[in-house]
């Protein structure tokens, strides 16, 4: 049976990369679908050149085309973003001073946030805290409460879900 | 595993815990097999993954403050089934734990002497710091602050020479608690509520019980005010007008390294960013009416700047250590 060194490269990269570019894209992008398409854009790139790539480059180059493709569509949705500020203020602040890094979540977010996380149990509203805001590993925050880790991912998940019906819901 | 949720329920949480294993410092290595499968079993998960991580999102840049409300009445049910009981009261591992972040965040720093039951405590700029008080009152610094506190039989008492504190203040009916700021006192028995002074105003916000405050510099004498509603902020001016008293919601993030301002004065703006760096910034003449919204991180002075600049079309004259806010057109 024989098959492309081409196609065999492709799919070595498609089974090694598609988990991390999935977080990768997930992370920084507004959706699934936005993230499950900059996979697929990822690798169409890399179809045409996956013979050139050295095994040991692959890596830094997957994450550059990652990285450019990103950047790209950021600049693309902040040419809308322009438009819409125009027009729109956010909390009586003119909403283009807002970048996300500075203020993503307004002032009224911050008193619903604030509110939902008094209506869930300490236990919870510690343990999402910790995770959240102070970026402690569930293996650690596990140690530290003396429960498992499963425990823990549970917790954070239904004060994440508390946190949802009040903030989008 | 959990029969007692409806499916929409199950939905969300499968849909929270991948959001936490992509988004958060996971222990659990994320498995896109297993995730992508469940994104394509049905559209709903999908609907609901977005939804999650969508909240996830908002909540950057929130910081959660250090009075939260208690509410040990309420959910309890969520616990139930899911671990052991932990010993150690968990409030005080959390206090503990964000007073780990203050200091993280700005350095510890200042200095605390002790005599007897009475003792000083001061932070320098940039640094906050959280002390425990011998009556088992706590009191959050804000950078560039300074109480006295000094305690006897019948009366505990604290005078705040400058900046700002947060008190949750241990209840003792016998021995009330009170906060000497300027002209201003503000008298309570247990309770939570922040002391702030300002170059040409004392301000004091209920987080939670009730407190009285007194105000000698009042004009035709010393008038009396009660604030009980959580929220409740009553601001003295130095030039004996009357106080305001206004329900503005209690403002915690600056004990979490965070400044937020709601349509705040400039200069009052500026005094606060000012305890966080060594940066100065001073104002002039003709900008006091200004006002400022945004949420900045404490220390980050040159945004603040930046921002003041553009918003309010200013320009910064630099010297030294001191930035000039001035009219960007003459």
């Amino acid at each position: 049976m024989e098959t492309s060194p081409a196609k065999n490269a492709q799919e070595g990269l498609n089974g090694r990369y598609r988990g991390v570019l999935l977080a990768y894209f997930l992370r920084r992008t507004e959706s699934y679908s936005e993230a499950e398409d900059l996979v697929q854009d990822v690798f169409v790139r890399l179809l045409d050149t996956a013979e050139e790539i050295e095994p040991r480059d692959a890596n830094a180059y997957i994450f550059t085309v990652a990285s450019n493709l990103l950047k790209d569509r950021h600049r693309r949705n902040a040419v809308r973003a322009r438009f819409r500020a125009s027009s729109e203020q956010v909390d009586g602040v003119r909403s283009d001073l807002l970048t996300p890094e500075r203020i993503a979540i307004s002032r009224s977010e911050v008193e619903k946030a604030s509110a939902a996380l008094g209506e869930i149990s300490v236990r919870s509203r510690e343990i999402f805290t910790l995770y959240r805001f102070e970026g402690i590993s569930q293996r650690e925050i596990a140690d530290r409460f003396g429960i498992s880790v499963s425990a823990v991912e549970k917790h954070v998940a239904r004060a994440l879900v508390h946190l949802n019906k009040r903030l989008n819901n | 595993m959990e029969p007692d949720l409806s499916p929409q329920d199950q939905i969300d949480e499968d849909a929270a815990i991948w959001c936490a294993r992509i988004f958060g410092h996971s222990s659990e290595s994320f498995d896109s097999e297993a995730f992508q499968q469940w994104i394509a079993d049905d559209d709903a998960h999908r609907h609901a993954f977005d939804s999650m991580a969508r909240t996830w999102r908002q909540l950057e840049g929130f910081e959660p403050s250090l009075a939260e409300p208690r509410s040990d009445d309420t959910t309890e049910e969520l616990e139930e089934g899911l671990d052991a009981p932990v010993e150690a009261p968990l409030f005080d591992r959390r206090r503990a734990l964000i007073a780990a972040t203050v200091a993280g965040l700005l350095a510890a720093g200042g200095y605390t002497y002790v005599s007897g039951r009475s003792s000083v405590h001061e932070t320098d700029i940039g640094r906050g710091s959280l002390v425990k008080l011998d009556d088992g009152s706590q009191v959050a610094l804000d950078g560039a602050t300074r109480v006295r506190y000094a305690s006897d039989g019948s009366s505990r008492t604290v005078w705040l020479d400058g900046g700002r504190a947060l008190f949750e203040v241990a209840h003792d009916p016998d021995r009330p608690f009170s906060v000497h700021a300027g002209d201003t006192v503000v008298v309570a028995v247990g309770t939570s509520f922040s002391v702030e002074r300002l170059h040409d105003q004392i301000r004091a916000n209920l987080v939670s019980g009730s407190v009285d405050v007194v105000d000698n510099g009042a004009t035709g004498g010393v008038k009396r005010y009660r604030l009980q509603n959580s929220g409740d902020m009553f601001i003295a001016q130095d030039d004996g007008s009357t106080p305001i008293i206004a329900t503005g919601g209690s403002d915690l993030s600056w004990t979490g390294g965070v400044l937020n301002f709601d349509n705040e004065s400039l200069p009052v703006t500026i005094e606060r960013v000012n305890r966080y760096s060594t940066l100065q910034i001073v104002l002039a003449p003709g900008l006091e009416g200004e006002r400022v919204s945004g949420i900045f991180k404490a220390g980050e002075t040159e945004e603040f700047i930046a921002a003041a600049c553009e918003l309010l079309n200013l320009r910064a004259e630099r010297s030294g250590t001191t930035v000039r806010l001035v009219p960007a057109t003459p």
